[in-house]
């Protein structure tokens, strides 16, 4: 099965050995630097911190040659519905504001194309359907989010967690059609790897034991002991929470 | 313990060393004890992160990983899952070491082998004392033996994808250390780790040139809407730190 970065130095490794130019990898610094200031504490639904579920998309986006603005967009791909951004931050526009000042306009784009783009099993084959009408970063997220997709998948992730059966029928529904999606996207390298990890999910079992017993279907925060939430910040959180509802949760 | 030929790559993640484990047929017993040891590991861990800009997690996991390879015991995996706890670890409680509340929280989760070597990780001297190990292993308790063991796969995970290269001074004092610790590796019978701490030691010297990406990181990376507790903060401050002591106590979860 693909393999793909989990931490930072196995990501600059990787990119190094691809030969991407300093100033790249400079971007890519100050996406990682930023990304995991906001999603500090955040876990995944398998126990993982989310940090490292952002750079195993971003490696997997380089690996699959995406465009450097994709892969700077998968490093902080979860930060508009996860990130903690302050009492500053308790707008959507003073959010976009900050990371387009740290990435590029460019790639906050993608990033919020992907943020936007509708993704679970009822959008799924709808966006089948008009793939090729998608336009440049509409088009890119639905890849991005195939990528997201994938890494989920990677070391059986999806399976350590209480929402396992859940995963795996998704799989079982639509496993098939995103595999379609990713060929007819011209990606042919990540059709083959959500083959291959799509089979594995399907062949492996996790004893139930080993399901992250504090990990429900969603992210969950871990604060540290020694710090408490100021209440300017809950109040932005909340407000912010209140004024995005209805968006897309990350998957 | 065998020494069983190390892997090109370690476990980085939490399901990625579940992997390793159960590919090596550690009883899923072994496993639960994983997976609690891991479950405290995020708690005093959460916000942590070394000078590379690594998640200190994946450095945990990294040196139980190195260990599992090596075929060490469960009690001893667990315990490099928390290696750091005393003195790096976020009790809730502002002090630093193994104080009595703290072990009854790791004991609780880990039970009293894993955190025999927790303690014994911050009490057996190290700074000025590990080149000298090598010759005087016949010596030593047993438990200080692996826990030499442990010494030794947290330095060799320190080396792995050139963290030293991107991290501050701190890091630079594992590569010192590293010539001193391959020594004891082959000493306490791992001539696999002694060849990949080389095989690291190499690949940090050919280090690609600088390529404006090195810069440290700060050692906690608090969330924005997180400040330090009030009570810890003035603790901590100058003829107040009387008050730590009523501040000891174990720590109770997560809210």
């Amino acid at each position: 099965m693909l393999a793909c970065a989990q931490t930072n130095l196995q990501l600059f490794a990787q990119l190094r050995a691809a030969a991407w130019p300093a100033a790249d990898l400079a971007r890519i610094r100050a996406a990682y630097d930023l990304g995991g200031h906001l999603v500090s504490g955040v876990f995944t639904p398998c126990g993982k911190p989310l940090l490292e579920h952002l750079v195993g998309t971003a490696s997997l986006a380089a690996a699959f040659g995406r465009p450097v603005e994709a892969v700077v967009a998968m490093l902080l791909h979860a930060v508009y519905t996860h990130g903690d951004f302050g009492v500053r931050g308790w707008s959507t526009p003073s959010r976009r504001t900050e990371v387009r000042r740290v990435v590029g306009r460019e790639a906050e784009s993608q990033l919020w194309a992907y943020t936007l783009l509708r993704w679970n099993g009822d959008t799924r084959p709808a966006l089948r359907g008009r793939l090729d009408a998608l336009g440049g970063p509409e088009r890119e997220a639905v890849v991005l989010r195939l990528v997201n997709t994938l890494e989920l998948q990677m070391d059986l992730g999806g399976l350590y967690c209480t929402s396992a059966d859940g995963r795996r029928r998704a799989i079982e529904r639509q496993g098939e059609l995103m595999i379609d999606m990713a060929e007819r996207l011209g990606v042919g390298a990540l059709a083959a790897a959500l083959t291959d990890a799509f089979r594995e999910v399907r062949a492996a079992s996790v004893p139930t034991e080993l399901q992250n017993p504090a990990g429900g279907p969603r992210h969950r925060f871990v604060r540290p002991l020694s710090y408490r939430r100021t209440v300017p910040g809950l109040v932005a959180a909340r407000l912010h929470r209140f004024l995005a509802r209805g968006r897309d949760a990350h998957d | 313990m065998t020494d069983a030929a190390v892997a090109a790559t370690y476990a980085q993640t939490i399901v990625q060393l579940y992997r390793q484990l159960r590919a090596r047929e550690y009883a899923l017993a072994d496993l639960c004890r994983v997976r609690d040891a891991y479950a405290l590991a995020t708690v005093l861990f959460t916000t942590r992160q070394q000078s590379s800009g690594k998640s200190f997690l994946a450095h945990l996991v990294g040196t139980a990983s190195i260990l599992a390879n090596v075929g060490a015991p469960a009690e001893l995996v667990a315990a490099a899952l928390l290696h750091n706890a005393y003195r790096n670890g976020d009790f809730g409680d502002g002090g630093r070491g193994p104080s009595g509340a703290r072990r009854t929280v790791v004991r609780r989760a880990v039970g009293e082998g894993s955190e025999r070597y927790v303690l014994r990780f911050a009490t057996l001297p190290w700074r000025h004392a590990f080149a000298d190990y090598h010759t005087r292993l016949a010596d030593l308790p047993p438990v200080d033996v692996d826990v030499l063991r442990l010494r030794v796969a947290d330095l060799l995970e320190h080396l792995l994808d050139l963290g030293p290269t991107l991290g501050d001074e701190q890091e630079q004092h594992f590569v010192e250390r590293a010539p001193a610790v391959a020594t004891l590796a082959l000493a306490l019978g791992h001539a696999s780790l002694t060849d990949e701490i080389t095989r690291q030691m190499v690949a940090i010297t050919s280090a690609p040139v600088r390529t404006g990406i090195e810069r440290a990181y700060p050692r906690i990376c608090t969330p924005r809407s997180f400040r330090r507790r009030r009570l810890l903060a003035l603790a901590e401050a100058p003829g107040f730190h009387w008050l730590l002591p009523w501040l000891q106590r174990p720590a109770t979860g997560n809210g």
